[in-house]
């Protein structure tokens, strides 16, 4: 298990993005979240990963670089991602963690990198051969900037495969590496990876379609408002299949109301038709 | 939750819905005449309570059947946390509408045979 962590100042997306793909599986985890902006959407956006998000201050990070640095060390990490972070990392975290500091480019990629980083063997991370001035190719100049060490026989034309960290709905995945992936025509050449059209599955679980309870409902209950929430259950079903989890959510969360609104009416009619008829 | 059901459970054995004054109605037979897809179910509980399964395949023949494939969905159900792959394929889009297609089928089908 390789633990990494993420230092942002902005929205997060590459941060969530890596989170939500690499913490379901067992491989690579993000185990920490640093952020030098008080109010980052980032805290929201992990918050249902449930993973430890720090704030430090500008001037925390510059003067109190001690804390941070062990707590690093505490939680294992191996790699540093940087997603748009606009503060400065300190000095003694930059020697530390030398040549496995990585910068996210956006949220299609920030997986990718990370896995490339963490893929290269230790003895790759060293600095930069300073005699080399003038960075010959695209690659080289992206090497400079991500302060990993380039070496041209480990240039790529196809990108990496990566660990799969999505739960299998059905029966064995084949193995990642084995799939072919590439396609001329993908925005970033990718196939049968997370970035397939699916990929919201992985996430997080189906939300409760309270489809018994629809049931139960339509049949000792009203069943009207039954049928209703029977819709609604099906709904969650088709709309995580989908992908779309929010959809699937409030498609949950209406079913559920409208099994109340069932279980009220079969209530109310059946019991007070009594006083009303002794009434009338 | 399990409270509830222990008290219908007593509730629907020691009653019988068929000459009790007091049981809840279904509002919508004494307005339309019509059968609901439940209706017959209180009978149905208490003839189970008391092992006759005939006699609640009579009140409800098609709740009767599907207790059993009920009592499996609510198994998964609780479940859900722990065996989400089993509740997704489960729970599809499939079943679910098979279900609301089948409840309707029964109304219309009970309606016109008087059962």
């Amino acid at each position: 298990m390789k633990n990494i962590a993420i230092f942002a100042s902005g929205s997060g997306e590459s941060a969530r993005r890596v989170v939500s793909l690499f913490n379901e599986g067992n491989r690579i985890r993000v185990s920490l979240v640093v952020t030098d902006r008080e109010n980052a959407e980032i805290i929201e956006l992990l918050q249902p990963f449930g993973i430890e998000t720090v704030f430090m201050s500008r001037e925390r990070l510059r003067d109190d670089a001690s804390e941070l640095l062990a707590l690093l060390k505490e939680r294992g990490v191996e790699l540093i991602a940087l997603d748009d972070f606009k503060g400065i990392l300190p000095e003694s975290v930059e020697s530390e963690y030398a040549g496995k500091v990585v910068t996210l480019t956006g949220p299609e990629e920030a997986p990718i990198e990370v896995v490339n980083a963490l893929e290269r063997p230790a003895a790759a991370r060293q600095e930069i051969n300073l005699e080399k001035k003038e960075p010959k190719s695209v690659d080289e100049e992206w090497a400079e900037t991500l302060k990993i060490d380039f070496d041209e026989s480990r240039v790529r034309t196809t990108p990496p495969p990566i660990p799969s960290a999505q739960p299998t709905p059905a029966g064995p995945t084949p193995a990642q590496p084995a799939s072919p992936q590439v396609n001329a025509t993908a925005p970033n050449g990718m196939q049968g990876t997370p970035f397939n059209p699916t990929p919201a599955q992985g996430e997080s679980p189906m939300p409760s379609t309270y489809m018994i309870w629809s049931v139960l409902a339509t049949v000792f209950c009203c069943f009207i408002p039954g049928i209703v929430a029977i819709i609604f259950s099906s709904q969650v079903s088709t709309r995580y299949i989908a992908g779309d989890i929010q959809g699937a959510r409030q498609a949950s969360d209406r079913a559920q109301i409208w099994i109340i609104v069932s279980f009220v009416l079969g209530l109310l009619t059946s019991t007070l038709y009594l006083p009303i008829m002794l009434i009338s | 939750m399990t409270l509830v059901v222990i008290i219908g459970a007593v509730f629907y054995f020691a009653v019988d819905p068929a000459t009790f004054p007091f049981m809840p109605q279904c509002v919508f037979h004494r307005l339309t005449g019509l059968q609901c897809v439940g209706c017959g179910s209180q009978r149905m509980l208490h003839a189970l309570l008391h092992g006759d399964i005939a006699g609640g395949f009579r009140a409800n023949a098609f709740v009767t059947i599907s207790l059993p494939f009920v009592a499996f969905l609510l198994w998964v159900e609780l479940n859900r946390e722990r065996r989400p792959h089993l509740y997704r394929r489960v729970y599809s889009p499939v079943l679910i509408i098979a279900t609301g297609v089948a409840f309707a089928a029964w109304m219309i089908v009970r309606n016109m045979l008087g059962i």
